[in-house]
């Protein structure tokens, strides 16, 4: 009785902080959305238009977080790349998810030999350094050119990325399929005909749904940290698009002077990675409450 | 007697998982040279050898040959120890790995201390106080800190910490014992910064479990407390799983030192792997690469079988 009064007790209490988590962080991440779709409007000026005769510029009113060593508007740069590390982070995010969904149900169902590579797999990427290995990667494999709606450089990290991210999502869905499958109604329902994919979507999927949406927005913000994280070291998005991570290794060398050409791209960087975060972590709270 | 008859079964078992492990991280790491666009002989001689030329240092290198051969004979020259040259400056890369490591380990070190000894207090305080202030901030940054770019983070450091105290050189790892400690105290501290709160939170939900345990009481009841409880009962009980945590995160720790290698601008091998992965050196990029790659799989190994020293139940399972 005393126990069942504490679990309530400790339910209502934190409820309300997982709600609190998850609107401040969708707030955060709702202006980053809107400010990228709208980047053109938002921004006061071209990102790559250089103004050679104003170059460094101190923060003014026209020139809200100054100018680069180029004259380029430094605001106007941190808002078009948004568009770039939301893009690669979402797609970072939502290939692996449905690769890894796929893949961990066709080894959840037909098991064998299926089932043995992807646990061998899962094990050997678990003691793997993954992101050393992606940066020895992209510079094997060298920027890309532009790829339909993609940037310059962007189509190898979302390779890499789709090659290992996929195995989470695996991992869930295989171990699910593997669960339910031992279920005694389930069994019932194959026996009387259910075929592998009505099960699949009647009985699999919609327990994994909140835990693969839960990681799905913590995968996108990881990704746009590992994407700024490349660009810094000169392996992600080359020179001139803007981006986050590419602006603060581009303004290092100004940082004893201008340091706001540095503090604030990674601050961007920082507000909407604690966004996605809070956003994750909230809806983590608030699903495994319900 | 049988106990400790399981106990080394358990050992053998994990060290021959080791074999096949290393065989597929060689050929993972053999890829990186293979999904190189173009003829690599051809990168090496330049634009102005002729096709007969580079057709002989194909052959000499061995690429006309099938991918699995390549690969049987990438594993044989690593048996010998010969990862090759750099083609930047024709140094073997095992002397490229020899003179950059020591500064990486000296990170990976500064980095693991720091990290214990913020998270044990850390953790300790958040578990006899559940649900206070420093709990709740303690669960909630564990996830947030890991969103914080580090390169960021070490740069803020270097320009609002570094130069204006001077307590800290602001690049560079020094030529000095002392040098090098100063050296590594900042990028440490930006790195530690995000694996602490994480390791905290795990050895926090540990500590909780051992506290409410019966046999935390039963040693109550008998009058042990305070520092001996601590030692004896609780951080010995509550270790096992923040010990997997780290070895797990070992991968993002490695990731973090390259990076910070870069932001300091310290010559270790983290920031030779991004020169040379950056000016497409292949073989020192491929060396260094199986240099951290095999650091993971050995503390994975050390992890599990300290594991079972810590706590000889682990082999049950």
């Amino acid at each position: 009785m005393s126990a069942n009064l504490d679990a309530d007790r400790q339910t209502r209490r934190s409820r309300p902080r997982g709600r609190a988590k998850l609107v401040a962080g969708a707030i955060i991440v709702g202006l980053f959305v809107l400010a990228g779709i709208f980047a053109p409007l938002v921004a006061p000026h071209d990102p790559l238009e250089q103004d050679l005769l104003n170059r460094l510029a101190d923060p003014s009113a026209a020139h809200l977080i100054g100018t680069d060593a180029l004259g380029r508007d430094t605001l106007s740069r941190i808002i078009f790349a948004i568009r770039v590390d939301l893009r690669v982070g979402i797609l970072c995010a939502l290939l692996p998810m449905l690769l890894g969904t796929v893949i961990g149900a066709l080894a959840g169902f037909y098991g064998g030999f299926a089932d043995t590579v992807v646990t061998r797999l899962i094990d050997l990427v678990q003691s793997f350094p993954v992101l050393v290995f992606f940066l020895a990667l992209l510079g094997a494999m060298g920027m890309a050119r532009p790829f339909l709606f993609l940037g310059p450089g962007e189509l190898p990290v979302i390779i890499v990325f789709v090659c290992v991210g996929w195995i989470v999502y695996a991992r869930l869905i295989r171990g699910e399929i593997l669960r339910v499958r031992e279920l005694e109604y389930v069994q019932a329902a194959r026996a009387g005909g259910l075929s592998d994919r009505r099960v699949l979507v009647r009985h699999v999927l919609p327990n994994v749904l909140n835990q693969t949406l839960v990681y799905v927005v913590l995968d996108v913000g990881l990704a746009i940290l590992a994407l700024a994280t490349l660009s810094f070291l000169g392996l992600g998005i080359p020179a001139p698009t803007p981006e986050w991570g590419a602006m603060v290794a581009e303004n290092r060398a100004r940082f004893a002077d201008q340091w706001w050409l540095v503090v604030a791209p990674g601050l961007a960087l920082s507000v909407l990675g604690v966004g996605l975060a809070l956003v994750g972590d909230g809806l983590d709270d608030m699903l495994k409450q319900s | 007697m049988t106990a400790s008859g399981g106990r080394y079964a358990f050992v053998g078992r994990r060290l021959l998982q080791t074999v096949p492990l290393l065989l597929a991280v060689t050929l993972l790491v053999f890829l990186i040279t293979k999904v190189s666009p173009g003829n690599p002989a051809r990168t090496i001689l330049g634009p102005k050898a002729t096709d007969e030329q580079v057709a002989q240092l194909s052959h000499q290198l061995g690429y006309d040959r099938s991918v699995l051969g390549q690969y049987f004979s990438f594993l044989g020259r690593l048996l010998h120890g010969d990862l090759g040259t750099s083609a930047r400056t024709g140094d073997s890369v095992g002397s490229v790995i020899g003179t950059h490591l020591a500064p990486t380990v000296w990170l990976v070190a500064a980095t693991l201390l720091l990290t214990v000894v913020a998270a044990v207090p850390l953790a300790w305080t958040a578990a006899t106080h559940r649900d206070g202030w420093l709990d709740h901030l303690l669960r909630t940054s564990s996830i947030v800190v890991l969103y914080l770019p580090t390169f960021w983070v070490g740069l803020v450091l270097i320009r609002f910490v570094a130069l204006p105290t001077g307590w800290f050189p602001v690049s560079g790892f020094g030529e000095t014992t002392a040098d090098h400690l100063r050296s590594v105290v900042l990028p440490a501290v930006s790195l530690a910064l995000a694996l602490a709160p994480v390791v905290a939170r795990s050895l926090r939900t540990s500590m909780v479990d051992v506290l409410e345990s019966d046999y935390v009481m039963a040693a109550r009841a008998t009058g042990v407390s305070g520092w001996r409880l601590f030692r004896w009962c609780i951080l010995r009980n509550s270790m096992s799983p923040a010990v997997s945590l780290l070895a797990v995160q070992v991968g993002f720790l490695l990731f973090g030192v390259v990076v910070l290698e870069v932001t300091f601008d310290i010559h270790g091998l983290g920031s030779e792997l991004v020169t040379a992965s950056v000016g497409k050196d292949l073989l020192v990029t491929q060396g260094i690469t199986l240099v951290f790659a095999i650091a993971v799989v050995a503390v994975n190994l050390v992890a599990d079988l300290l594991l079972v020293a810590i706590d000889p139940r682990v082999t049950a399972s």
